[in-house]
């Protein structure tokens, strides 16, 4: 098909579309644009389409509710993070009057001089940070920098050992015969389950080790492993497809049920 | 100077964490509580250069009229407009609440109308490209492709009423689906010879064959049968091979974790400090 034979049916098809929609507004259930709801309901319900218009091509469209997105959301979380944690964190130990003042239902307690002299080294790291900002002495932001990441390093030392490592071990080593509760006989669904759960950690593992060549008994272990490792994979990956279409299904819900309202509510 | 001080206060504060996990008592104590305050402080921080720099280049870049400034404007206007009223929480009218989450304020407007619709359209536009990245996955080119189509195809089933419903009208085509795979498999292999697997793929598959044709015979006698269902198959399947999967993985990210930190700690690992030209 011809590139303007294409432009020509997709300006016809929106025309008919919004045609469809004024009529719907004037004559349907649908809301009107020129209350604050309808407003809204309009924006949002453009801002969907604009971005499912993507998958028809990059356009202009599309560029808009990106660039938007990129916006607003950057600014929410400055919003957000100010107010938890510099305001809630950091002005109620500095200046609490004017903590309370923003905030007037915030408990003020007494602090002592060196919690007040901790979280004002906080603000003048903060700063410090934002330095790297100005067009000279970039440096200075490594700082506050090593603060953040040495904390996170020795942080996550400690609690991956504990909760990823020592936890997992420990929850690894079952028994691996699991007799019936008569402690006659073996209960042989028990005792396969654990024996490939023991076995598949150990197998996944021995994919993971390097230091050894992958030959013989130790290559089949690890062809084993990668078994394992591809069933959790593919577990992650449906659960990402269930996920994703969760959330199509919630945009069509909102573009068919709360903004055009070709199904009852 | 310059690296030294940095590379030290990474080293001090790193060490203080892990002490404080083995020491719990003053001053060590007080690491976990005031120290995550004066992290979520410095993170917020980080945050406000985040949005500092992300305008200073989209100012630059309407500035100088640079391809595609019309776009780096709107980022601009939408967060400016963000920024004014979340900081200022500018109200829509009388309000007796001052939380964020108050639907009286302009904000929360933007956030239900602006931000969530374009955040929740934009994951929901992944689906698309799921859906195109399971049929280049689901093309099984080789056993562990196969092996993922499997368990991705299982749990799709699975945690869905369609699992339930197929396992319902259709008692026992699990066991009859993994007797056709067990048996495709032994033929497979019966052609490189090996003999072991031939025998242990064919004796699963023949019993699980026949405990399905034994299973018909109590049923049509009027007796009870319990055939694996998808949604039990996938329970299983998440308790014992999935999570055999994830431990190996969580046991070497952990390893990897823990070096890293270690290197960072001991100043082996430089990266983040930057070039020496700064």
């Amino acid at each position: 098909m011809e590139a303007t034979t294409k432009k020509t049916i997709i300006y016809i098809v929106l025309g008919a579309f919004a045609l469809w929609l004024i009529l719907w507004t004037a004559f349907g259930p649908m809301e009107s644009p020129f209350s604050w709801q309808g407003l809204g309901l309009w924006v949002a319900a453009f801002l969907s389409l604009s971005i499912l218009s993507f998958l028809y091509d990059d356009n202009p469209f599309y560029k808009v509710a990106e660039s938007l997105f990129i916006g607003v959301s950057a600014a929410y979380y400055i919003v957000y993070s100010t107010w938890n944690a510099l305001v809630n964190y950091l002005l109620v130990k500095l200046w609490p009057s004017a903590a309370k003042n923003l905030i007037p239902e915030l408990e003020i307690k007494e602090i002592h001089i060196g919690e007040w002299l901790w979280y004002f080294l906080a603000l003048v790291m903060g700063i410090m940070l934002v330095w790297r900002l100005a067009p000279k002495g970039g440096w200075i932001s490594r700082w506050p920098l090593a603060v953040l990441v040495g904390w996170a390093a020795g942080m996550n030392l400690t609690r991956y050992l504990v909760s990823d490592f020592t936890k997992q071990v420990q929850t690894t080593l079952i028994p691996l015969v699991v007799l019936q509760p008569d402690g006659g006989s073996i209960a042989w669904y028990e005792t396969l389950s654990n024996i490939t759960l023991v076995g598949g950690v150990l197998c996944g593992l021995i994919y993971f080790f390097f230091s050894v060549e992958h030959k013989g008994v130790f290559g089949k272990a690890s062809r084993l492993g990668i078994w394992i490792i591809m069933i959790t994979f593919g577990a992650a990956f449906g659960y990402t497809v269930m996920g994703r279409v969760a959330l199509l299904v919630g945009r069509m819900e909102f573009l068919f049920v709360d903004w055009m309202r070709i199904v009852a509510q | 100077m310059k690296k030294q001080v940095p590379l030290f206060i990474t080293f001090l504060f790193g060490t203080v964490m892990i002490l404080a996990t083995f020491i719990p008592h003053y001053p060590f104590k007080l690491a976990d509580t005031e120290m995550s305050m004066f992290f979520d402080i410095l993170a917020a921080f980080a945050i406000l250069l985040g949005g500092g720099n992300l305008m200073r280049i989209h100012v630059t870049k309407v500035a100088k009229h640079k391809k595609g400034w019309a776009y780096s404007l709107i980022t601009v206007v939408g967060f400016l407009t963000m920024l004014i009223v979340g900081l200022f929480k500018l109200p829509l009218g009388p309000t007796s609440g001052v939380g964020l989450e108050n639907s009286q304020l302009y904000m929360y407007k933007l956030y239900q109308f602006v931000l969530r619709p374009l955040q929740s359209t934009m994951f929901a536009l992944l689906a698309f490209y799921v859906a195109s990245a399971s049929y280049r996955a689901f093309r099984a080119k080789n056993r562990e492709a196969t092996m993922l189509l499997l368990a991705a195809f299982f749990i799709l089933l699975g945690r869905t009423l369609i699992g339930t419903a197929i396992t319902a009208y259709l008692p026992g085509i699990v066991e009859i689906f993994f007797a056709i795979v067990l048996g495709w498999v032994a033929w497979d292999q019966s052609k490189s010879k090996n003999w072991v697997i031939v025998g242990l793929m064919g004796a699963i598959g023949l019993f699980l064959l026949g405990r399905t044709i034994y299973g018909y015979g109590v049923v049509l006698t009027g007796g009870e049968m319990e055939f694996i269902t998808i949604p039990k198959l996938v329970n299983w399947i998440m308790i014992y091979p999935q999570m055999a999967g994830q431990r190996a993985i969580m046991i070497g990210i952990c390893l990897g974790v823990i070096s890293m930190s270690l290197r960072i700690i001991l100043g082996v690992e430089r990266s983040y400090l930057g070039s020496d030209t700064e």
